[in-house]
């Protein structure tokens, strides 16, 4: 009886071990249920999948699969990511030493180090590439190895924020073909699996991620799906998960709202004040004035937009001056000021804005504004552009009418993008002579962090206070998601966003 | 036939080169494309680049005439934002807007012509009024709007159909129908117009007064007659639904066709893309027509092809 009882015992041993063996989603060894698939819509699709083309589109396809070498953290302050440090040379302004992290490699198996750097930055800077990112990274004129995981980039002229402006160039293996099918090969908690022209991106969990957390999602299908109303019915039905471009005004309908941690853009007035009366510092401040923004905010957007703080920054963006406020709704003030003011006869402010696709808002933001301005007695009017008139003058010339509508854009989550386009870059329309651009043109080329913070500060404040630009709304990134989706936006945009922080519950 | 054959071929070609040419100039009247495709930091000169990169800085009339050239070898370029030839780009689209416009003005012929024929057999009653303000219904409501009730109610409220995509023949229904809505309604009253028109006619009243049954004459005389102007509208709706009512429906329902092709290309200013979809869609409709009659041909042997 004894023998059989212990053989009993063994019997049952075996049968629990064996039990307790696959579970059949390869989740103990891997971490993530290959069968779980996360459903994503987005805008249409990208032209291509090559890393240094088109990138919001690209970044909500195929964001998970390349990385960066650097990041950013809810201080808007860079760290290294696939680098350890990324640190300007001490003795050079014009290179930063990049030391990569180790152990890692790309899907293929390359190995990430200093030749891959490398070959990428010649990939990004060769005109066969035909990319449109090197103009947004600055002077940089290529790389130089140092070692095996330490590279030299270089600039042809010091550039203090090149940390971050690398945080949107991500790396792909250097064996990447010039093809225009090219797969993206990267380093990321996803690979890529296939793309289907006019359907659809597939992307799986990457087993041997090196970072951290782990992917937990087996697949990730990114949907093209250009209408966004088609794109809200198909979260309502539960056919996508999490829809990255939701119709804002319908934002009360779905399960979850997901938004950015900061505001990516900003509406702002540009004044060109070249003429009478725009060059009278008294008229513009009484533009200021006269503008609700809080009305505008609630009937135009639902009160989903925060008044911006009088800068080209928002909170949560380097840069950013706490101490400013903005211009408060004083009418009473507006007409005070005016009233100094020597306005021509025939004089009407012309406000500028576009009406093709995605400016909608911008052209009632305009006529909203106009009102405002009419309303103490300023002759206004609102003149609707077609896109490409409209984005050609995002470069002023002197023909240009006295005020025009852009959207800052804060995704660099660095003041100095804001600043080197409308204060002393292409869309500025500050005068040369004013000290202001002497003060930003410094600010930019600082190399210490924190007093090129203060400088910054002291740059939009000095913007603020001569009222050169307008500015209006802070808008935040907003998706839309069911209830079977826990994600935390952190600092990604929604349309970058992070799928390996993602779960999927019951 | 023969010499039909030829003339009709030869102003074919003629339609397809004028219409080429044309959206040649129009494409570069529309737009700069370089302006949507570089970044806010772009200088004059990385304009500049681009627009040599591109081949947009050579003369206009070398253009056209490079233009011109690579259409006789139907090779229309690459396109400007995919880096591919644009020929490849559209001719992957052109199964999936196949498949949703046959599908469509079959249902559309299969479902509407009985409509119009029933209607026309019993004029003004009950039946007729409710067929006739169906019809009209289905002409005037717009088809965007028509998509986004069938989305509501058939998907997300019954949660019988998918909302978009392609993929399985259940995601075909609601486009095809949307489709087939209009076309079809515009078809009912065309038949219903025609097979009045025959009823009308002395040999219907001769084969009565013979003893034939309604049903016989319709049937095996009357339908015959009728399908002329019903197989001229449904060539004509083919036709127009391809070059304008797809464009919205491929839209609204992600369907990978050649309409959501053509939007692209025209916000993105891809205007090689451009030419080459109005060439392929040019073709299609010219081909479309000349089918329309030699069917003509089939019905009716006493017509004359000119």
């Amino acid at each position: 009886m004894t023998l059989k009882k212990v053989c009993v015992v063994l019997l049952l041993a075996i049968l629990a071990a064996a039990c307790q063996g696959d579970d059949g989603g390869g989740t103990q060894s891997t971490g993530f249920d290959e069968d779980s698939v996360l459903v994503v819509g987005t805008t249409d699709e990208p032209s291509d999948l090559d890393q240094f083309a088109n990138l919001p589109v690209i970044s909500t396809t195929t964001g998970s699969v390349t990385e960066a070498i650097t990041d950013i953290d809810t201080d808007g302050r860079i760290y290294g990511h696939l680098a350890e440090t990324v640190t300007q040379d001490p003795d050079d302004a014009k290179r930063w030493i990049v030391k990569l992290r180790g152990g890692i490699t790309f899907h293929d198996g390359t190995p990430w180090d200093a030749d891959a750097l490398v070959a990428n930055i010649e990939r990004l800077l060769d005109p066969a590439t035909e990319s449109i990112l090197p103009s947004e990274l600055g002077t940089l004129t290529g790389a130089e190895k140092i070692d095996d995981m330490t590279v030299a980039l270089v600039s042809s002229e010091p550039d203090p924020i090149l940390d971050y402006r690398m945080r949107i160039l991500n790396m792909v293996t250097p064996d990447t073909p010039h093809e225009p099918d090219s797969e993206p090969i990267g380093t990321g908690p996803y690979i890529f699996e296939e793309w289907v022209r006019g359907e659809h991106v597939l992307i799986r969990a990457n087993p041997d991620y090196w970072g951290e957390p782990k992917p937990t999602i087996g697949q990730i299908e990114i949907r093209f799906i250009p209408d966004a109303d088609t794109r809200m019915a198909a979260l309502a039905a539960g056919e996508i998960d999490l829809n990255v471009a939701p119709v804002l005004s319908r934002l009360n309908e779905v399960d979850q709202i997901l938004e950015t941690d900061f505001a990516v853009s900003t509406n702002i007035l540009r004044i060109n004040p070249a003429s009478p009366p725009m060059n009278d510092p008294n008229f513009r401040l009484a533009l200021n004035y006269a503008i609700n923004r809080d009305e505008l905010n609630e009937s135009l957007f639902g009160g989903l937009h925060t008044v911006n703080n009088c800068q080209l920054a928002s909170s949560g963006v380097f840069g950013f001056n706490p101490d400013l406020q903005p211009y408060p709704y004083d009418p009473d003030k507006a007409r005070e000021l005016l009233a100094q003011v020597d306005i021509p006869d025939d004089f009407v402010v012309q406000l500028q804005t576009s009406t093709a696709v995605g400016y909608a808002q911008a052209s009632e933001l305009a006529q909203a504004v106009v009102g405002y301005w009419q309303a103490v007695g300023i002759d206004a009017e609102t003149q609707l552009l077609e896109l490409d008139p409209y984005l050609k003058l995002l470069r002023p010339t002197k023909e240009q009418s006295s005020i025009f509508y852009v959207e800052s854009d804060h995704a660099f989550r660095n003041a100095a993008r804001g600043m080197s386009l409308y204060v002393i870059g292409t869309g500025s329309t500050i005068p040369e002579s004013h000290p202001v651009r002497a003060l930003a043109d410094e600010a930019l080329r600082d190399r210490d962090s924190d007093s090129r913070s203060e400088s910054m500060q002291e740059v939009l404040k000095t913007v603020c206070e001569e009222a050169y630009i307008i500015n209006l709304l802070d808008s935040k990134q907003y998706g839309a998601a069911n209830d079977n989706l826990e994600y935390e936006v952190g600092t990604n945009l929604i349309w970058d966003p992070a799928y390996n922080r993602m779960k999927l519950v019951e | 036939m023969i010499w039909f054959l030829v003339r009709r071929l030869t102003s074919a070609t003629l339609v397809i080169f004028l219409v080429t040419v044309t959206v040649f100039f129009v494409g570069r009247v529309i737009g700069d494309p370089v302006e949507q495709m570089v970044s806010d930091f772009a200088t004059e000169e990385d304009r500049d680049a681009l627009r040599e990169q591109l081949g947009l800085d050579r003369p206009l009339d070398e253009q056209f005439f490079d233009f011109i050239g690579g259409v006789s070898r139907l090779d229309f370029g690459d396109s400007l934002r995919q880096s591919r030839p644009a020929s490849t780009v559209v001719l992957e689209r052109l199964p999936a807007t196949f498949k949703l416009m046959t599908t469509s003005i079959v249902l559309a012929l299969v479902v509407f012509v009985p409509f119009g024929i029933v209607a026309a057999t019993r004029p003004g009653g009950a039946l007729d009024r409710f067929l006739v303000s169906v019809s009209l219904l289905g002409v005037s409501m717009p088809q965007f709007w028509v998509a986004q009730i069938f989305i509501l109610v058939l998907t997300v409220q019954l949660g019988w159909l998918p909302t978009s995509g392609s993929g399985s023949w259940q995601h075909l229904i609601l486009p095809a129908t949307t489709l087939a809505l209009t076309s079809g309604s515009r078809i009912a009253q065309i038949a219903r117009t025609s097979v009045l028109d025959q009823l009308t006619e002395p040999y219907v009243t001769t084969a009565r007064a013979k003893g034939f049954g309604s049903s016989y004459v319709l049937r095996r005389h009357v339908l015959r007659n009728a399908l002329v102007p019903i197989v001229t509208v449904a060539g004509w709706e083919f036709a127009q639904s391809l070059a304008s009512s797809a464009v919205v429906v491929e839209t609204v329902f992600a369907w990978p066709g050649m309409g959501r092709l053509a939007i692209q290309a025209i916000e993105a200013r891809d205007f090689v893309v451009m030419q080459a979809v109005v060439f392929v869609v040019a073709i299609i409709v010219v081909t479309v027509n000349l089918m329309t009659d030699l069917v003509y041909k089939l019905i009716d042997a006493r017509i004359r092809l000119a």
